[in-house]
C-alpha cells in the first residue's frame, strides 16, 4: 500500500463484527475480512456457533487475530459477555460494526405485537446493546469508531416491511443521538444504508432466479454498474472508510451504497 | 491494490490551489493520480503543480475562470489532449461576498449564483461529456454546510451551495447508466490558511490546558481531502447521488432548527 494511502489503514486495530457469519447475506463476512485485510484484530460474532469459527479462520489466514464468539446480540447479558470476551483477548475495542438485522415481511395490518417486538428487537435493540456496551469501552479509551449497518428502508420506508423499516429509521437516528452524546470523549459513529445487495449465492431480497441471471448478465467483470444491485465489498469498503483515520472529522453521517436505485423514490 | 488508491487516474480540481481544493489535489497524487489544478491565479497553479511533481506525478497548471464557458472547455480539452482521458472531477470552485440582502442588487446575487453554482454546472457537464464517452468517471462537487443550514447572511452563496446538492442528485440519476458516480461533500467550519489568517478559528484547547477532542473542533482541510480520496475511488463504486456532510460536530448545534430557534425574534 502506497504511503497516500495509509489513512485507510486499520493497522492493529480490535475491531468486533456482529452478524459475521454465514447466517446473514455475507455482507458481514465481507466486512471482517476486509478489515483484517485492511490490518486490524477481528471479532467475528453471530448466533451461528459453526459459521463464526470459519469466517475467523479466513480472519487467521489473513495473518490477523481473530476470536470467535457466538453470541445472540438481542439479549444484552449475551452482550456484554462477548464484550468482556474481548476485552480478556484482545485488551480493546476500536471498532464495532453493527451488521446484525433481517428482514420481514407483512402488510401492516397484519404485523401481530409479536412480531413487531421481535423484528425491533432484532434490528434496533440489537444495535443498541453493542453500542452502549462497547461505547462503555471506548469512553474509557478515549476513542472508538462505530459502524452502523441500516438500511435504505430505513430513509424511504418499505412496502410491507413497516417494522423492518421502522427498525432501520431508528438505526439512522440512533447513529445521531450516539455521534453527538459521545463526540466529547473521541468517538464516531456513522451509519451505512445499503439499497439492494447481490449477494454470491444469488440469495437477492426479493429477486427470482431469472432476474438474477439478468442481473449478472448486466455485470462487467464481476462488477456491477450502478443501474444493479451492489456488492457486500461495496458495504465493506464503506464500512472500512468509516473505521478509518480518513473519516475522521465525520460523525453522525449516514452513507447510502445504492447505486441509483434511490432515483425513482423520495429520498 | 488498496481500493482507496487512484494510481494512475487523471483529475481535475478547480480551485486547486489554496485552502480545501490545494489539500484535495497533494491527497490524489499521494494517492496515485496525475492532477490538473484550475484556479483564476497562475502563480499559486504553478506552486502546487510544482509540489504534485515533486510527489512523482504529473500536472498541469491551467488558469481558468471557472465561471466562462470558453475557459472551462479549455481546460477540459488541454487535460484530456494531454493526457487522453478525464476520472475525476472535483468542481471546488467558489466564495463568498455578498451584502445585507435588502441591499443586494440583481448583479450581487448573480455574481455569487454564477461562481458558486453555474461554475459546477459548467464543470460538471463539461467533465461529463468526457466521462459518457468513456463510460466512466468520478464528479464530485464540493458544496457546503451552508448549502443546508439557514445562513440569514449570505443568502445567494446559501442558495448557491444548496443548487449544487441537488443539481449532484439530477446528474447522479441522468448519468448511473453511463457508470458516473456524482456525489456531493458539505464541509462544515474548516480551518483553511485564509480562515486562520482571519483569527477566526477557536482554540484547540480550554482554559484549564486540556485537550479539545477533533470532533468538537473544525475541520482542517486535510479531512475533507480524505473524504474526496474516497469518494473518488473504486471504494465507493456503488455510491451515487449522495451528500457527504463534514463538520466534526462542531457545528452540529447550527443545525437548521437551532438556527431557526435563536432567529425568533
Amino acid at each position: 500500500m502506497g504511503d497516500g494511502m495509509s489513512k485507510f489503514d486499520l493497522d492493529d486495530k480490535v475491531a468486533i463484527v456482529t452478524g459475521a457469519g454465514g447466517t446473514g447475506h455475507g455482507v458481514g463476512r465481507c466486512i471482517a475480512l476486509a478489515f483484517a485485510r485492511a490490518g486490524a484484530h477481528v471479532v467475528v460474532v453471530d448466533r451461528d456457533e459453526r459459521s463464526v469459527a470459519v469466517v475467523a479462520s479466513e480472519v487467521e489466514a489473513l495473518g490477523r487475530r481473530s476470536l470467535a464468539v457466538t453470541c445472540d446480540v438481542t439479549v444484552a447479558g449475551q452482550v456484554d459477555d462477548m464484550v468482556e470476551t474481548t476485552l480478556a483477548t484482545l485488551g480493546r475495542v476500536d471498532i464495532l460494526a453493527n451488521n446484525v438485522g433481517g428482514t420481514a415481511f407483512s402488510r401492516p395490518e397484519d404485523i401481530s405485537p409479536e412480531a413487531w417486538t421481535e423484528n425491533i428487537a432484532l434490528n434496533l435493540n440489537s444495535t443498541f446493546f453493542c453500542c452502549a456496551a462497547v461505547g462503555k469501552v471506548m469512553i474509557r479509551q478515549q476513542a472508538g469508531k462505530i459502524i452502523n449497518i441500516a438500511s435504505t428502508s430505513g430513509i424511504k420506508g418499505e412496502e410491507n416491511m413497516a417494522h423492518y423499516a421502522a427498525a432501520k429509521a431508528g438505526i439512522i437516528n440512533l447513529t445521531k443521538s450516539l455521534a453527538i452524546s459521545w463526540s466529547e470523549y473521541g468517538i464516531n459513529v456513522n451509519c451505512i444504508a445499503p439499497g439492494r445487495i447481490a449477494v454470491p449465492e444469488h440469495a437477492i431480497d426479493g429477486m427470482s432466479e431469472g432476474e438474477y441471471t439478468k442481473l449478472k448478465a448486466a455485470q462487467v467483470d464481476g462488477a456491477p454498474g450502478l443501474t444493479v444491485p451492489g456488492r457486500p465489498e461495496d458495504i465493506a469498503n464503506s464500512a472500512v472508510f468509516f473505521a478509518s483515520a480518513a473519516s475522521d472529522l465525520i460523525s453522525a453521517e449516514t452513507l447510502a451504497v445504492r447505486g441509483s436505485e434511490w432515483a425513482s423514490v423520495y429520498s | 491494490m488498496s481500493v482507496f488508491e487512484l494510481q494512475d487516474k487523471v483529475a481535475i480540481v478547480t480551485g486547486g490551489a489554496t485552502g480545501i481544493g490545494e489539500q484535495i489535489s497533494l491527497a490524489y497524487a499521494r494517492a496515485g493520480a496525475h492532477v490538473v489544478v484550475a484556479s483564476r491565479n497562475q502563480e499559486n497553479l504553478d506552486r502546487v503543480a510544482a509540489e504534485i511533481q515533486a510527489l512523482g506525478r504529473e500536472s498541469l497548471a491551467i488558469a481558468t475562470d471557472v465561471t466562462v464557458p470558453d475557459q472551462v472547455e479549455n481546460l477540459i480539452q488541454r487535460t484530456v489532449e494531454r493526457f487522453g482521458r478525464l476520472d475525476i472531477m472535483v468542481a471546488n470552485s467558489g466564495g463568498g461576498g455578498f451584502p445585507p440582502i435588502e441591499k443586494a442588487t440583481l448583479a450581487d446575487w448573480d455574481r455569487q449564483i454564477s461562481l458558486n453554482l453555474n461554475s459546477a454546472f459548467l464543470c460538471d457537464v463539461a467533465a461529463g461529456k468526457v466521462m459518457i464517452e468513456q463510460k466512466s468517471g468520478k464528479i464530485i462537487n464540493v458544496s457546503s454546510t451552508a448549502g443546508i443550514n439557514l445562513n440569514p447572511g449570505m443568502a445567494a452563496y446559501a442558495a448557491a451551495k444548496a443548487g449544487m446538492i441537488n443539481l449532484t442528485k439530477s446528474l447522479a440519476v441522468s448519468w448511473a447508466r453511463h457508470n458516473i458516480n456524482v456525489n456531493c461533500i458539505a464541509p462544515g467550519f474548516t480551518a483553511t490558511a485564509g480562515i486562520r489568517k482571519a483569527g477566526i478559528v477557536p482554540p484547540d484547547t480550554r482554559p484549564d490546558g486540556s485537550k479539545i477532542p477533533p470532533l468538537l473542533l473544525p475541520n482542517e482541510p486535510e479531512h475533507v481531502a480524505d473524504l474526496a480520496v474516497f469518494l473518488a475511488s473504486e471504494g465507493s463504486a456503488h455510491v451515487t447521488g449522495e451528500l457527504m456532510i463534514i463538520r466534526g460536530l462542531f457545528n452540529m448545534e447550527r443545525s437548521d432548527d437551532v438556527m431557526r430557534d435563536r432567529a425568533k425574534p
